[in-house]
């Protein structure tokens, strides 16, 4: 994760202990070399709140505070691809977002002539 | 053959006159006909804007036809407001089926109509008068569509507040975490810096 989180500055990465202190993950993240990426340790219910049921779940939230990503372990991984999106337009909009947003468009100016 | 003379010099002499009524009553028809059909127009709208478009026409068409007079002949200038005043009598009578609250003007003004010529600038300052009198509230009126008009932000409207929620183009709930020395680093402050977060939720083993 770091080789990639490396090459996006303008995206803050957090490993997030799922069941462990803040600090073995610090020492496992340190004693690979990673550099760019914080680890800490969840507060309170956050796993239960965000659904998180299984490490290695990766999710993006662009800059509007919308979950722009969210990957399962055993998905493939298109993270990546994703993050180039955000680095590129960190407000960017989630796909499925998109379609939502255009078809309110679509009914607001089917409507606007009535 | 001094006879034949004398009337030629007669209608000679009389034609500036003859050209001069003529001309005001023509321009007192035109008025009252411009007038007419410019009540009937404003017949649909509510009564103040019919006596608010009444008015500046009555004056607007008393001036033209004053400057019209005024043009050919020298007499005119002290004829032109008898022109206002005829052509303001058909507009109070026009006037009169369309808006009920000129009613109690109208006699007024008809009287002034038939009195002679030394009532009649008062009833031509009073034409002149009520559309300056009447003209902020006229432009009182136009202003709120416009301002409606502008007022509606739709773009701002066009992109909805995601819903709170755990999937993808969902607002995730309120979370915090700490950091390995203490600190604490609550969703909140993410948002404030402005960029995104990405979050790999990892274990050791």
């Amino acid at each position: 994760m770091d080789p990639i989180a490396s090459q996006y500055d303008d995206i803050n990465f957090y490993v997030v202990s799922f069941d462990e202190n803040a600090r073995i993950v610090d020492n496992y993240i340190t004693g690979q070399g990673y550099t760019d990426v914080i680890a800490v340790e969840p507060v309170g219910s956050m796993l239960a709140d965000l659904e998180i049921t299984r490490q290695t779940t990766m999710v993006a939230i662009n800059a509007d505070g919308v979950i722009y990503y969210r990957q399962l372990s055993g998905d493939a991984g298109q993270w990546p691809q994703h993050l180039d999106v955000l680095a590129e337009n960190p407000k960017a909009p989630p796909p499925g977002f998109v379609i939502q947003q255009e078809k309110e468009e679509r009914r607001r100016d089917i409507q606007l002539p009535s | 053959m001094r006879v034949a003379s004398g009337v030629v010099d007669a209608v000679n002499r009389s034609q500036p006159e003859i050209t001069t009524m003529l001309r005001i009553t023509f321009a007192a028809l035109l008025a009252a006909g411009l007038l007419s059909a410019a009540l009937a127009c404003s017949s649909e709208e509510p009564s103040p804007p019919a006596t608010d478009l009444s008015a500046p026409t009555v004056s607007g068409v008393a001036q033209t036809t004053g400057q019209d007079s005024a043009a050919p002949a020298t007499d005119a200038p002290a004829q032109a407001p008898s022109t206002a005043v005829t052509a303001e009598a058909p507009t109070t009578q026009a006037a009169d089926p369309t808006a009920p609250a000129q009613s109690p003007a109208a006699p007024t003004d008809a009287a002034t109509a038939s009195s002679p010529a030394a009532t009649e600038p008062t009833a031509a300052a009073t034409a002149l008068s009520s559309p300056t009198s009447e003209s902020p509230s006229s432009t009182n009126t136009l202003p709120p569509p416009t301002e409606t008009t502008a007022a509606v932000p739709t773009p701002t409207l066009l992109r909805p507040a995601a819903p709170e929620g755990t999937n993808v183009g969902e607002t995730p709930p309120a979370f915090a975490m700490n950091l390995v020395d203490g600190a604490q680093v609550a969703s909140a402050d993410l948002a404030m810096t402005g960029r995104p977060v990405f979050m790999h939720y990892f274990a050791t083993w």
